[in-house]
């Protein structure tokens, strides 16, 4: 039988919105979360211990670079979906939420309720937006695409403007006009 | 940059080759275990008098290591084989993770990253009271297996080594009662956040689909031809008395031999023998469940 090579990957990134850190663990793509590789894998390591996803960190700066590529022609406008492996944990109710955002095409928008409808539990609005705020995979699993019932800008783990700077990129706002 | 694309894409293509019978050789690129398999295979494949009409691959490279002229890349390949048996066709699909080691652009070595099957742990012994029976839906379970061998249904946890808890899914999608909830060393039941071992772990799944008399129930044959839709095969690779696999037949070749789905490695229509595994072993021991 082959060893499992359990080590989990990660690497930072320089992007228009500021550093974002990815991991692979050795099935997929398994977290991106905004901030500096240090602060981000330290957040992360219950997480990862919870759901047995990886043994050993390691820190490396081209491994990821199939993820880094697309995310920077994502930046740059000239990508609109994502093509890579990924490995998502999480509890059932987070799981079938982060599926549902996946179905969201690029520069349109969700409200929480819509997600609740579409996922067959429409009383569980705050649920969805406690399980959209704990997606592992941001931007590419796209929690940002959601926004209130009345079109507002409501909670985003890393922060309201990371949320408009995406949406806007992707032409679901409209420039602010003063 | 980019130079192990090429000696991934040459050796894939080798591997191919070999496989459809074009070349006599070998891939010399694999490891001894999975050159091992792929002669099996191809013994297998003339053994049921198959013919393997074409092979398609893609692969999703998603981990790039370097280090100086070295690079090692982590990989998802997905296979299907096109196969043809006495008039009848069938298509077997796999998805594999693996790593590909290059330096300077010649291949060094290419492999499985992935345990074929789930650690073994407890042995759960049931007490079994009232007899009540059920009537299994095999088209709601094999139709369950078609749609999530290579997906994970969010309803349930999805665990590093799949295999059981994929099988269990199968079976509840046919109807199968649970029972024994919340004591985990008992029945075979899948709660929230909790689960007995019966349900995720392949050897007490073996146990308990020998020993239950109550809720699913299985019974024991002898002849793997006496497997229907949705029944289910139990696996110990080496033949040490623990049971490691399950699957779940779900189609039929044209030798009327059953064909399974199974997770981790994700499989559809797998021959049932796992010839074409590297954690097959020529101690092999199989166990063949009836189930309802």
């Amino acid at each position: 039988m082959e060893e499992a090579e359990n080590d989990l990957f990660y690497s930072q990134m320089n992007t228009s919105i500021g550093p974002i850190t990815i991991a692979a663990s050795n099935q997929g793509v398994c977290a991106l979360y905004f901030g500096e590789s240090e602060e981000v894998i330290n957040g992360m390591k219950p997480w990862i211990q919870k759901y047995k996803i990886g043994d050993v960190f390691q820190e490396d700066t081209d491994i990821l670079e199939v993820a880094k590529k697309q995310l920077h022609e994502y930046f740059d406008g000239d990508r609109t979906e994502f093509d890579m492996p990924l490995d998502l944990y999480g509890t059932s109710f987070q799981r079938s939420t982060w599926k549902a955002l996946q179905q969201i095409p690029y520069g349109e928008t969700r409200s929480y309720k819509q997600i609740a409808d579409e996922i067959g539990s429409p009383r569980a609005v705050r649920a969805i937006g406690s399980a959209n705020n704990k997606n592992p995979i941001s931007i590419i699993v796209p929690c940002h695409r959601v926004i209130g019932s009345n079109g507002k800008m409501v909670g985003y783990g890393s922060g309201i403007d990371k949320k408009e700077y995406l949406l806007r990129l992707e032409g679901a706002l409209q420039p602010v006009s003063s | 940059m980019k130079k192990w694309n090429d000696a991934l894409q040459e050796h894939l293509k080798d591997w191919m080759r070999f496989q459809l019978g074009l070349v006599g050789t070998r891939p010399d690129k694999t490891t001894p275990q999975e050159t091992e398999m792929l002669r099996r295979l191809k013994r297998s494949l003339q053994h049921r008098e198959a013919t393997l009409l074409k092979i398609i691959v893609s692969f999703y490279p998603y981990r790039i290591h370097r280090f100086g002229k070295q690079e090692n890349v982590t990989y998802q390949l997905v296979i299907s084989r096109f196969m043809k048996i006495k008039q009848k066709y069938h298509i077997e699909e796999q998805v594999l993770h693996r790593l590909v080691k290059t330096h300077d652009g010649h291949l060094l070595i290419d492999k499985l990253i992935q345990k074929e099957s789930l650690p073994t742990k407890k042995i759960s012994t049931s007490n079994q009271q009232v007899d009540r029976g059920f009537s299994y839906d095999r088209r709601n379970a094999v139709q369950y297996a078609e749609r999530w061998w290579d997906d994970y249904n969010s309803s349930y946890r999805k665990f590093t080594d799949n295999c059981t808890n994929f099988i269990s899914q199968c079976l509840r999608a046919g109807g199968a009662p649970m029972r024994g909830m919340p004591e985990r060393g008992k029945g075979w039941w899948y709660g929230k956040g909790t689960w007995s071992y019966s349900w995720a772990v392949a050897h007490s799944f073996r146990w308990y689909l020998s020993s239950s008399t109550e809720g699913l129930r299985a019974s024991e044959v002898e002849n793997v031809k006496e497997l229907g839709l949705g029944d289910v095969i139990c696996y110990d690779f080496n033949g040490d008395d623990r049971w490691q696999h399950s699957t779940i037949v779900t189609g039929f070749d044209g030798n009327e031999e059953p064909l399974v789905n199974a997770q981790t490695t994700n499989s559809r229509a797998r021959y049932w023998t796992y010839e074409d595994s590297t954690a097959w072993t020529p101690n092999i021991k199989y166990k063949f469940f009836r189930i309802g």
